[in-house]
């Protein structure tokens, strides 16, 4: 492979040399192509080392199967003068790209074919609801939209090809963007078309193998996999009664990176290899958003941060579960400006563009470097003029990342608390109401019930509904792990062992039952030396609600390596005490957030302040230690050696950063 | 569909900002909100507390349950809906889809329906100071559709500095156009800081700035009265210096 992923960052074979994912988004179509040089001339000089670039099949089709390369379509032409400039590139030819375009990115013909249309549950075709245009979205289910894709990939892919590293700039290909069925991300909105049921019923067919195995966990008398009728609401009543809702929300997450999966297919068929392909999540975490499965169909799965200020903790846990759970934790859009109907803050300000790099990411991507139409307040204008004050901020900041190479250290985390996969599937299988995306209040005060939250009450004969409980000794525990400092991330219990493997301690909350593979996967954790937190009970059911208590018959065995706390808390302070696992910092002021990278004996301290005010805390390492200021910027021959512990004075909204010398 | 020939020049990223805190509704309500199966409350979730453990009453009189929590809660407003009928609502939304159908078109459509369904949706009470449906859809979608994918109708320049201008249009009880005007045209109604009227048409809205700096905006409630009638309406910005952003309302033209 001419590219592949090494130590959390880009490995270029040819030039023996590491690339930092750094750089962001410049859409050439949407600029004069005499605007071209003058605007990588200013991304050069911003210290970006990555463009990244839509290649919209809509732009360039012109008439059906009609392709124009030609003029400000020219993408040859542009990646040459990236590799003029010494960028690299990412590739993202989708086929579904977004962009603010009117049909994000696919030709309307397309989208107009009702033999490849997703259906809502009530069998209706499911349109985009969200700006700029309505449009019928096209299933990822149907082969027949395969062979369209195709078409286009027909045209695309030869003309990148011989742009691939090491023969041109391109170190990357992004496999189809943000798949969610066009952040359709609820239980029981779509995909019910034909096709799709086709898809559930051999997903259905591989799981259990013969129908009888189906009816006994269904309860169930069908004669074949094609008469199971898929959910179509939350109705269960009985314990008994969740398996089809668990194996409905287990199928959407497996649809999603198989998706993926079969446009990569068709990418390496095509001649896109030697480099990496990629995607990228518009949000996390999400049970139909699966990190640990999309990265086995792609090497890498980044996630799109749109945050402002007051949502930093959003950002953060964003990037902490990015950092948890993939090979590559990267960023590939972070908010550098802003689309004109979204009153959003122009993301320029240090707290959310820093909040990626204090919390452990690999790589950020800007979107945009550069403003087009329907994009504005990045650091380059359209015609390649600098907006200042954005434009410096950001150069300072690609420049300590490449002094530092800050992006090649690990967030320091002994502990990792899960997203556990069976619960997470429960609880999304529960939500009451499945509305699709709308902007902009259009329901009025009916909006807050697609925000607010509306998991069933009913117990289902549990003590009580394991959502709810989940959910709350969730937020406890990484309340607690926030609160005392630990060295922390959030991962995913369908990780592979090696990644748990990682962290000395897991903590994953449990209750009566857990998916056998999950109880087996942990058992095999501890069987390996790690140590395990549950809690409130050990669970004794499988997904089916059958008899499986693996996982509590080691509990019993090894008491030292697993423990089951009820309540988050003091018990697991105590419980993380008695583990060894001490604080990154030890700190008086509760407003300060703290995280550290690091490894072998380098390490790279932040400290982040999420409030309006400005806050000052004393800080000390839990060893001795000195520290060298790193941001906010000061020369090289400026930053100073102090010695711990330190007052330190945040802005509001502020990331402070030091080297830590032991 | 915007006019083709009309651009917004001269709008940075800060003065959109600023915009935006402007066109933000003006407080946060306490709400509750109430799912509702076959008339039995299955889900109740306050704005500020979050969930709250709904008791599973039935009922047959939605606006009576919703007055009843509104009253043992003390919030402001109370949302109530029928889960089934939030699902066939959006089932008819996407049944009433046309190929080629724009934003705005969509937008009516959704209100009109919206409309046919008020009776299954209790809102108790429908407060005055929240903006009419629709309008900030469309202030917002508007703004930002394109009549075509080369246009430039959202055209920020760099180092601007003047003019941000609106016309909303109600003709027939739908809102046709909002759009950005040229400088040229905006001028006319050009108002200087000093100049400007201090009766109850314009409040200072300091709140809606970060950070706050002086800003004169015109009074909420005479905008959505302006809003109301078939006239067209003039909203015209004007950024005296870097750190001002003054709205001004004109009625007819």
């Amino acid at each position: 492979m001419g590219v592949r992923i090494s130590s959390q960052s880009l490995f270029l074979e040819e030039g023996r040399a590491t690339l930092p994912l750094l750089g962001g988004a410049v859409h050439y179509w949407s600029l004069r192509r005499e605007d071209w040089p003058a605007v990588l001339d200013r991304v050069r000089e911003m210290g970006a080392r990555v463009v990244d670039t839509y290649i919209p099949w809509s732009i360039h089709e012109i008439a059906p199967g009609r392709f124009d390369f030609s003029a400000n379509r020219d993408v040859a032409a542009f990646l040459l003068l990236c590799r003029e400039r010494d960028l690299y590139v990412v590739a993202r030819p989708g086929p579904h790209i977004n962009a603010e375009l009117p049909y994000y990115g696919f030709p309307p013909r397309v989208l107009h074919d009702d033999r490849f249309q997703v259906r809502t549950a009530e069998g209706v075709p499911a349109i985009n609801l969200l700006p700029l245009k309505p449009f019928p979205l096209p299933s990822y289910a149907s082969d027949a939209f395969y062979k369209e894709v195709a078409g286009w990939f027909d045209a695309i892919c030869p003309v990148l090809a011989p742009f691939l590293y090491p023969h041109g700039p391109i170190v990357m290909v992004q496999a189809d963007n943000e798949n969610s069925n066009f952040f359709r991300c609820t239980p029981y909105d779509v995909d019910y078309s034909e096709p799709a049921l086709g898809q559930y019923h051999d997903f259905l067919r591989r799981m259990y193998r013969r129908i009888h195995a189906l009816n006994h966990a269904y309860s169930a008398k069908y004669a074949l996999f094609e008469q199971v009728e898929p959910p179509r609401d939350f109705l269960a009543r009985r314990a008994t009664d969740l398996p089809p809702y668990l194996d409905w929300v287990a199928y959407r997450e497996w649809a999603a990176p198989h998706a993926v999966g079969r446009i990569a297919h068709m990418l390496r068929a095509r001649g896109m290899v030697d480099v990496p392909l990629s995607h990228n999540a518009h949000r996390l975490y999400e049970p139909l958003l699966s990190q640990p499965e999309m990265e086995r169909t792609v090497d890498v799965q980044g996630v799109d941060l749109y945050q402002q200020e007051p949502n930093y903790d959003v950002a953060k846990r964003s990037v902490l579960y990015l950092s948890g759970s993939s090979r590559l934790p990267c960023v590939t859009e972070l908010g550098a400006g802003t689309w004109p109907w979204w009153p959003a803050e122009p993301f320029e300000r240090p707290l959310i563009a820093l909040t990626p790099i204090v919390h452990g990411a690999s790589g950020v991507l800007l979107y945009m470097l550069v403003d087009r139409d329907r994009w504005m307040g990045s650091p380059i204008s359209r015609q390649g003029q600098i907006r200042p004050e954005v434009f410096d901020f950001y150069r300072e900041i690609f420049r300590l990342l490449a002094e530092t190479d800050l992006l090649r250290l690990p967030r320091v985390a002994d502990v990792l608390l899960l997203y556990q996969r069976d619960y997470e599937r429960y609880s999304f299988a529960s939500r009451l109401y499945s509305p699709p995306p709308l902007d902009g209040g259009l329901l009025g005060p009916l909006e807050g019930l697609a925000s607010s939250e509306t998991l069933s009450e009913e117990t289902l004969g549990f003590a009580e509904p394991i959502p709810l409980a989940m959910h709350r000794w969730w937020e406890d525990a990484y309340q607690c792990l926030v609160e005392e400092r630990y060295a922390f991330a959030l991962g995913d219990s369908g990780s592979e062992l090696d990644q748990l493997l990682r962290y000395s301690v897991l903590i994953c909350p449990s209750f009566a039952y857990m998916g056998r593979d999950c109880q087996e996967r942990l058992g095999t954790y501890v069987r390996r030396g790690g140590r395990l937190i549950l809690g409130p009970e050990l669970p004794r059911l499988d997904e089916h609600m059958r008899s499986e208590q693996s996982l509590a018959q080691i509990a019993r065995s090894q008491s030292q390596e697993i423990v089951c706390i009820d309540e988050p808390g003091r018990a697991l302070r105590g419980a993380l005490a008695r583990l060894g696992i001490g604080r990154i910092v030890d700190a008086d002021n509760p407003a300060v957030d703290f995280a550290l990278r690091g490894e072998g004996t380098r390490r790279v301290l932040f400290a982040v302040n999420p409030t309006e005010t400005l806050q000052r805390a004393t800080v000390a390492l839990t060893v001795p230690a000195r520290l060298r200021a790193l941001f906010p910027f000061v020369s090289l021959s400026e930053r100073s050696w102090e010695t711990m512990p330190q007052q330190v004075e945040i802005e509001p909204y502020g990331v402070s950063i030091w080297e830590v010398i032991p | 569909m915007i006019d083709p020939g009309i651009r917004i020049e001269d709008l940075d990223a800060e003065q959109w900002r600023r915009l935006w805190r402007i066109l933000s509704p003006p407080r946060s309500v306490t709400r509750l909100h109430g799912l509702l199966d076959g008339g039995m409350l299955v889900k109740l979730v306050h704005s500020t507390h979050g969930r709250l453990p709904p008791d599973g009453r039935t009922t047959s009189d939605l606006r009576r349950l919703a007055r009843d929590l509104r009253e043992a809660h003390r919030v402001d407003q109370v949302v109530l809906a029928e889960r089934r009928s939030l699902h066939r609502f959006f089932a008819d939304v996407q049944r009433s889809y046309t190929p080629d159908q724009s934003y705005d078109e969509f937008v009516t459509l959704f209100l009109s329906l919206r409309r046919t369904y008020q009776q299954r949706w209790i809102i108790e009470p429908e407060l005055p100071d929240t903006w009419p449906p629709g309008v900030l859809p469309l202030l917002r979608h508007l703004h930002g559709a394109l009549p075509d994918e080369s246009s430039l109708v959202v055209h920020v320049t760099d180092g601007s500095s003047t003019w941000c201008s609106f016309v909303v249009e109600r003709r027939a009880g739908k809102f046709t156009r909002l759009c950005g005007i040229p400088d040229s045209l905006a001028w006319h109604y050009h108002s200087p800081l000093g100049k400007m009227p201090h009766d109850d048409r314009w409040i200072s809205l300091e709140r809606n700035f970060l950070p706050v700096h002086v800003a004169l905006v015109c009074d909420r409630d005479a905008f959505l009265r302006l809003l109301a009638t078939h006239d067209p309406v003039h909203l015209l910005t004007h950024t005296g210096a870097a750190d001002r952003l003054v709205f001004s309302v004109r009625e007819g033209r």
